[in-house]
């Protein structure tokens, strides 16, 4: 692997030395679908993906849950930067996508899935330009995408995410996940602070153990909605077409059965969360166990509703997070580098490595266990 | 082909103006208005009104001549291609296609108050002239409100076993307006119901290419009438099911 130069893209450049040191993490990891997250806009995912492709040569496959590479953003007017992929780059966008940015692609494949921006086409980068990189859909269509992507010969496939959403961080979808976060997450430092933490800990919820995993059967599993294991070992489904709205019973079956697992099939909204904690009597033992961490769809500081009365979240598929980026840009004004860089590595440095590739950034955790992934043992 | 504003003659690159500048009427408050609209690239200005409506405030209407114009076939935008059909017509093409009415949720979520938008296209009585869903025989619309929680408008969805979402926010600069957008979205996945609706934004600062970096299947802007949102949802149920 040959880590070069960096390149430009918009009005920044990454700093070459921490791409590299980035992308190192990334290729020891043996990731192959790597989804770059964002906890929102502006918070740096582009350019992250644009820095590893253009400074790193291996053939990437490039898409997007969401929509990059357009000049500027629609919602907050603010430049994007853009989407400028090596020769040779898979890139895995749309028709009108294509249209819009006057981008000449060899198209290799046109997959059958619609956006309102037409059909999602796989196509090989040729010489310069800008495109503008837009996926498709939902998650479903995100796999295939990869898949086919990973088929053409993309070595390693980087999906760039939508707005705030984690959905691209599925293990349905990728194996590996880097966050970025920014100054735009919140009003103060204090609360981009503990925004990021609060979605590091969501997102490294840590895996059941074989012995509670193996307390319900697959087919239970993906049929139920919600499935209480009592005292004795028993699995009991719970008659609900969804846990939605139902926190309330949930808790009351889960008291009534005397349960102290319990696994939930669909998503676990703020709703559920409160009503839930809020019926189960105080330090009530009792280990929760969700598919994986992006079917929790609630503010991240609301798990420690669940961790504040002694109730284990865990995840039946853990997710890879192998890095988290930080990008000090803040409208009116944004941080400085070297302080926002450093709260941050304060508040999570030890748990995994910390970039911040456009002001050359890096901080590694001394354990150095860049191949492993950051999930603690499971109790 | 390069076009020009149409002012008196063909091409002739001719605008009127109408603005104000928050400067006090003076002799000179004319030649300001002028001047402005020079830096701005414009000739040929012609002052036609220029009033002190306040005390600190003066309004001018101009003329002015531009060089500049556009071939509009070089404007590539993200327009929904949906074939508008007439009221009945979408009625017909729904009952032959289908075979049973379309059926349609609709809200305002969360926070968001606003129901200009979502009542324009849902309620029967309409907007511009064109009916609202309500109004048409084979679509079983239901039109929930403002406020809705994403949780409650998914619930109501799956228990009527709707064939789409309709989504109505007023999206401001705030990122509170967008994540809820993006949070109905995870929550039909995290659900595993994603591809059972064809979901539908709309809103004054809704477009399509918007509406796809959300995660939604079509996103229409302000000016959308009842009759375009009709027109695509029966298409696009129609294509899915027969798809499946």
């Amino acid at each position: 692997m040959t880590c070069g130069q960096g390149t430009a893209f918009g009005e920044r450049t990454a700093d070459a030395p921490t791409v590299a040191s980035l992308y190192r993490i990334i290729a020891d990891s043996d990731v192959r679908a790597l989804a770059v997250i964002g906890l929102v806009k502006n918070a740096g995912k582009t350019t992250v993906v644009n820095s590893l492709m253009s400074a790193c040569a291996r053939v990437f496959g490039l898409t997007s849950l969401g929509l990059d590479g357009e000049r500027v953003d629609h919602l907050t007017g603010l430049a994007k930067p853009s989407v400028a992929p090596p020769p040779g780059t898979l890139v895995a966008t749309t028709r009108g996508s294509l249209e819009r940015s006057r981008y000449a692609m060899e198209v290799l494949e046109e997959l059958p899935f619609h956006t309102p921006l037409g059909n999602v086409v796989i196509g090989r980068a040729g010489e310069d330009g800008h495109v503008e990189v837009s996926g498709p859909t939902t998650l479903a269509e995100l796999r295939v995408t990869v898949q086919r992507l990973q088929a053409h010969g993309a070595e390693q496939v980087l999906v760039d995410g939508a707005i705030n959403r984690l959905g691209s961080a599925s293990p349905r979808v990728s194996d590996g996940v880097v966050v970025a976060t920014g100054g735009m997450v919140g009003d103060t430092l204090d609360e981009v602070i503990q925004t990021t933490v609060a979605t590091l800990d969501l997102l490294t919820l840590p895996e059941v153990s074989p012995a509670t995993r193996g307390l319900v059967d697959d087919d239970m599993l993906a049929s139920a909605r919600a499935v209480a294991v009592d005292g004795c070992g028993g699995p009991a489904p719970l008659r609900l077409d969804t846990v939605i709205g139902e926190g309330v019973t949930v808790a009351r079956e889960v008291e009534r059965l005397d349960a102290h697992t319990l696994f939930i099939g669909g998503a676990l909204t703020r709703d559920f969360a409160e009503d839930f904690t809020r019926v189960l009597p105080p330090r009530r033992k009792l280990r929760v166990v969700v598919r994986d961490a992006t079917v929790l769809v609630l503010p991240p500081t609301t798990v420690s509703l669940f961790t504040r009365r002694g109730i284990a979240l865990e995840v039946l598929q853990p997710l890879r997070v192998l890095a988290l980026t930080v990008n000090p840009f803040r409208v009116p004004q944004p941080y400085h580098p070297k302080v926002f860089f450093k709260a941050l590595v304060d508040a999570v440095g030890s748990r995994l490595p910390v970039f911040d590739v456009v002001n050359g950034l890096a901080s590694l955790p001394e354990s150095r266990a860049r191949a492993t992934a950051p999930i603690p043992p499971d109790a | 082909m390069i076009v020009r504003p149409y002012g008196d003659t063909r091409d002739d690159g001719v605008i009127q103006f109408s603005f104000t500048l928050p400067i006090t009427h003076s002799p000179k408050a004319a030649d300001v208005g002028k001047q402005f609209l020079e830096k701005l690239g414009f000739h040929d200005v012609a002052i036609a009104e220029c009033t002190g409506i306040d005390p600190r405030f003066t309004f001018y209407v101009a003329y002015a001549r531009t060089d500049q114009g556009i071939d509009p076939d070089e404007v590539k935008g993200d327009y929904l291609e949906v074939e508008v059909m007439d009221f009945y017509a979408v009625n017909d093409f729904i009952k032959e296609k289908l075979g049973r009415k379309l059926v349609v949720v609709g809200a305002a979520i969360e926070t968001d108050a606003h129901t200009v938008g979502i009542d324009a296209i849902m309620n029967m009585k309409g907007f511009a002239g064109h009916y609202g869903l309500e109004r048409y025989p084979q679509i079983d619309a239901l039109n929930m409100g403002s406020q809705v929680p994403c949780t409650q408008l998914l619930k109501t969805a799956l228990e009527r076993n709707a064939d789409a979402i309709l989504v109505s926010q007023v999206v401001t600069q705030r990122n509170i307006h967008v994540q809820h957008l993006t949070q109905l979205i995870e929550l039909l996945e995290a659900e595993g119901v994603r591809e059972r609706f064809v979901l539908v934004v709309g809103g004054p600062r809704i477009n399509n290419a918007f509406a796809k970096e959300l995660g939604y299947d079509a996103g229409f802007g302000p000016r959308t009438t009842p009759l375009e949102v009709a027109s695509f949802l029966a298409q696009e149920v129609v294509r899915r099911a027969g798809k499946a």
